[in-house]
């Protein structure tokens, strides 16, 4: 053992002996209690966490009677939220480029569902429920010091509900418009001195109902899922494990040349595991082992001329062939987390991870890829006297296409008391360019060819697109100053922000096969002001309300083509939303909520919707009955993000019940 | 001459011994769980009074030709000592009430280990400031009903959710709680808080941010955020207190709860919660005032 960690394990010992005796002796020492919540498990005050971060908990979540997890982003500051098709949501914050939400991190349970073959968070293969979910954390900026490249803009944290929390039996109905059809059940139990949750779910929309022309849309999704979470402890040892799966099929609109649906199946599947080790009261050590894949299958025949396909020598004017856009995705990911508390004024988290990502498809890429990303990471907490702390941070990451790349975070508060702060952060991140964006080979093979007169049934799209090796990843600089107050006595929570940020390198362009040119020549810049209240008086209340004003400039440095609507149209200049919900002490509970945003979409649509929520809960025994009314109320005639995502009517209704044991 | 001289101060000093044992003070055996500092620092506490003789003794009661007049058994873990007969009188020294009043011992009077309910919730209502404030409450035995219903009426900002407890799987049941709940109010029952469970239930607190007022230091400790107790010192001076009123009267005292007390307030679960919570010394402060009106 060297002197270093001779001293550290000195101090280490020094502390947790100081922190073992108690201030006034027990009587007697033969019946000891565990220290459960150790210095090294307490998680940071909200006023001395060294970023912005907004929460979504299950009182929201239930007060909102939203039925898709990226709406509930709605209720957060500067947060967009646009539906590409009725499968396809895109969440971001500051919103930007709205075709894929490629500049957040988003976690489930620590479990990172960032696809980083195609650089996206698809949403719809995300195998929960909104059920399951405790809480939502929200980072509002730019994280990679702290959760590597591609937590560019924020991340978004999800918690799934514990086993312990929920009860035995539950179930969920719910009905209503676009033949919504969701069905869930879980159970909960306990295990080997552990507990364990198993939610099995069927969920089922129709979409959006017309495009702009008034034709009916499909894009439609259907899904079964499962998903479980394992909790226990062994000795001085936290374990927690999930496993999940989802099946789901999603429709979409023939395009000129589809003769047979364009379906896609997407078979997902995860494993998640968790180990933390309490080596003192103040020193924590963290093993994480995550697994996810994807398997799409998505084939369907088009009608084209042969020529397209390289079939110079087939007489026919078109010809039937089978094509394909299947894709299977891997990622591992290993952590080891390491927090230490040095001191009652200077505490440490620094850690070593290490991605392994792997895609195959014979149309993206024509072979396998894989990637591999290292990263060490540390953060440092210092508070000088009471009133004042400096948070610093950094993480160093490898990726061989891409290479070194440091990304740093240093935040100072002046702390006014515990619960009111005054922050100011300044913090670089990146997103690393996905795998289709550098390396892609991308072209259609066409199969079964018919009729095929000179007896070639295979031939090429003579169209492809190839990645660009050269690409950078992403860049952003922000800066923010904030204040965060929590009035205890008026059970209010306040926070507000002034930020700007600087994004650059921004690869912009569309990735289709006719306009694929993925390069860096974007630039942006945002600037703006957030708010949000948290204010619940008592148990009845429930009142939540959000408002961000942001400035955004598109340009480019580069003389290559530049699309600025691309980086501008999904950052609304002015977005705001309110949710307000009482129960009564008849157990009917009351919930109206407010979400506005504009302008936000290819054709600088506005959003303004009502949802009102009324339900009534039936008490009998040990068990509930849930019944509620959902209303969706769209009170402006604009599509929903892009111009063919249209509802026919302006009100949306569900019928749920709940039942729980 | 010198044998007379030495006959004289032995019948001298016998008879001054005789005299002396005609004003003979009454002797206690005090009787502890086990052997450790903190014991050993009580029983000196205990041994250190003017009013009666001490004899200490760990885990066993002395043989019958050296038992003294009054018995003191510390902790509920000898309860079976109490069955002896041949005391003029018995105390049960730091014995949690709810196993006493269970145990149906009789002609005993204890100083009970924990405090009493009511002085929990006074320290909630200082550290609530009279604010609205739902109470959750877990509880097996019975007797506690018609305490709950006494507090509901003296404490208006204050809602009381009790739920009974039924079987041994209930940690479920104090996790419901806990979510439903701005405070849990954990009771002296060791069959629900003890240290199989207190891991689930501060942990289920914590990812809740509700907060547990744990029934004793050991809670505080752990993870609960705050308890009202007594010190050694303080449980020293009662029993002394109670023993001598024995002495003086010739009745057993009723059994009761110590007196004097203080706060212990885990600050770092507080600052973690976001919550200001004041010093204990004006907790206790606090308390006391109330507990007067």
């Amino acid at each position: 053992m060297n002197q270093h960690s001779l001293v550290r394990v000195f101090i280490a010992c020094a502390i947790a002996i100081s922190l073992a005796i108690p201030v006034q002796a027990s009587i007697w020492n033969t019946d000891e209690l565990p220290v459960v919540l150790t210095p090294a498990k307490l998680k940071q005050n909200r006023s001395e966490v060294p970023a912005s971060v907004s929460v979504i908990d299950r009182e929201m979540i239930n007060a909102s009677g939203l039925k898709e997890i990226p709406e509930l982003f709605r209720l957060i500051p500067g947060t967009s939220v646009g539906a590409r098709d009725g499968w396809n949501y895109v969440v971001s914050y500051h919103g930007t480029n709205y075709r894929d939400s490629r500049r957040m991190q988003v976690l489930i349970d620590g479990r990172s569902v960032y696809q980083s073959g195609l650089a996206t968070v698809d949403w719809n293969d995300i195998p929960i429920t909104i059920q399951d979910i405790e809480r939502i954390e929200i980072v509002r900026g730019p994280s990679s010091a702290s959760y590597g490249a591609n937590a560019f803009l924020g991340v978004i944290n999800i918690i799934t509900r514990h086993p312990s929390d929920i009860n035995k039996f539950e179930g969920n109905v719910l009905s209503g418009t676009e033949n919504t059809e969701n069905y869930r059940v879980s159970y909960a139990d306990d295990f080997l001195n552990g507990s364990y949750r198993i939610t099995l779910a069927s969920n089922h929309d129709d979409g959006f109902d017309i495009n702009r022309s008034g034709d009916e849309r499909l894009d439609s999704k259907s899904s079964q899922l499962f998903n479980s979470r394992y909790e226990t402890h062994i000795s001085n040892y936290a374990i927690s494990i999930g496993l999940g799966y989802k099946s789901g099929e999603i429709t979409d609109d023939y395009s000129d040349i589809d003769v047979s649906p364009p379906n896609t199946e997407t078979d997902d599947y995860y494993f998640s595991s968790k180990i933390e080790k309490e080596i003192s009261e103040t020193h924590q050590l963290a093993l994480k082992y995550n697994f996810s894949a994807q398997k799409q299958i998505h084939r369907w025949t088009v009608a084209i001329p042969p020529s397209f396909a390289g079939l110079n020598d087939n007489p026919s004017p078109l010809v039937l062939v089978d094509a394909n856009e299947d894709l299977r995705a891997t990622r591992q990911d290993i952590d080891i987390q390491d927090t230490y508390i040095w001191n009652e004024n200077l505490r440490s988290v620094a850690g070593v991870h290490l991605k392994k990502s792997r895609v195959s498809s014979e149309t993206y890429y024509g072979t396998t890829l894989s990637s591999n990303n290292y990263q060490i990471y540390f953060n440092i907490e210092k508070k000088f006297a009471d009133k004042f702390s400096i948070n610093t941070g950094g993480s160093y990451e490898y990726e061989q296409r891409i290479g070194k790349t440091f990304s740093p975070r240093i935040s100072s508060h002046y702390h006014i008391n515990k619960n009111h702060s005054l922050r100011a952060i300044y913090s670089e991140a990146i997103r690393t360019p996905d795998l289709l964006e550098s390396s892609a080979n991308w072209t259609y093979t066409g199969r079964n060819v018919r009729p095929a007169p000179d007896g070639q049934t295979t031939g090429k799209l003579i169209q492809s697109a190839l990645g660009n090796p050269d690409v950078k990843p992403e860049r952003i600089e922000s800066r923010e100053i904030g204040y965060y107050g929590n009035f205890t006595q008026y059970h209010l929570q306040w926070d507000v922000k002034i930020f700007y940020d600087q994004l650059d390198r921004l690869i912009s362009n569309a990735i289709s096969l006719e306009r694929f040119n993925p390069i860096n020549n974007g630039n942006l810049k945002l600037s703006g002001i957030e708010t949000e209240i948290d204010y619940r008086p008592n148990h009845k209340w429930l009142i939540h309300a959000s408002y961000a004003y942001i400035k955004n400039k598109a340009y480019s440095n580069s003389s290559l083509p530049f699309t600025k609507s691309t980086e501008e149209s999904f950052t609304p200049k002015n977005s705001a939303s309110a949710l307000i919900s009482y129960r009564t002490n008849g157990n009917i509970q009351f919930s109206l909520a407010q979400y506005y945003a504009r302008s936000i979409g290819t054709s600088q649509n506005k959003f303004s919707r009502s949802d009102i929520k009324v339900s009534k809960t039936i008490k009998c025994q040990s068990s509930e009955i849930e019944l509620s009314y959902i209303g969706q109320y769209r009170h402006d005639d604009d599509s929903e993000l892009l111009s063919d995502n249209i509802y026919r009517d302006k009100l949306r209704q569900f019928i749920g019940i709940n039942f729980k044991y | 001459m010198i044998k007379l001289f030495y006959g004289i101060v032995i019948t001298t000093l016998c008879l001054a011994s005789t005299l002396a044992s005609s004003d003979e003070k009454i002797i206690v055996d005090l009787v502890l769980p086990a052997k450790n500092s903190s014991l050993d620092s009580l029983a000196k506490k205990i041994t250190d009074n003017p009013h009666f003789s001490v004899n200490t003794h760990i885990n066993i009661l002395p043989s019958s030709d050296s038992k003294g007049d009054v018995l003191i058994v510390v902790s509920e873990k000898l309860f079976s000592l109490l069955d002896n007969e041949n005391y003029k009188a018995k105390f049960a020294l730091y014995v949690n009430s709810n196993e006493f009043r269970q145990s149906g011992i009789s002609n005993v009077s204890a100083l009970y280990s924990d405090q009493p309910l009511l002085r929990q919730i006074l320290l909630i209502n200082a550290i609530f400031k009279n604010k609205q404030t739902q109470l959750g409450i877990a509880y097996k035995d019975p007797y506690y009903e018609k305490e709950f219903e006494d507090y509901s009426s003296k404490f208006p900002n204050i809602s009381i959710n009790s739920k009974k407890i039924i079987g041994n799987n209930f940690v479920r049941d104090i996790n419901r709680i806990i979510q439903k709940n701005d405070v849990l109010l954990s009771n002296s029952e060791n069959d629900i808080y003890n240290s199989k469970t207190i891991r689930s239930i501060l942990l289920s607190s914590y990812r809740h941010q509700t907060i547990v007022i744990g029934p004793n230091e050991g809670f505080v400790a752990a993870g609960a955020l705050g308890t009202v107790f007594s010190t050694p010192d303080q449980y020293a001076k009662k029993i002394i207190a109670m023993v001598n009123s024995y002495i003086e009267t010739g009745e057993l005292p009723d059994s009761q709860y110590p007196d004097n007390f203080n706060v212990k307030i885990n600050y770092s679960v507080s600052e973690s919660l976001g919550l200001s919570i004041p010093k204990e010394e004006d907790l206790k402060n606090s308390i006391l005032i109330d507990w007067i009106e």
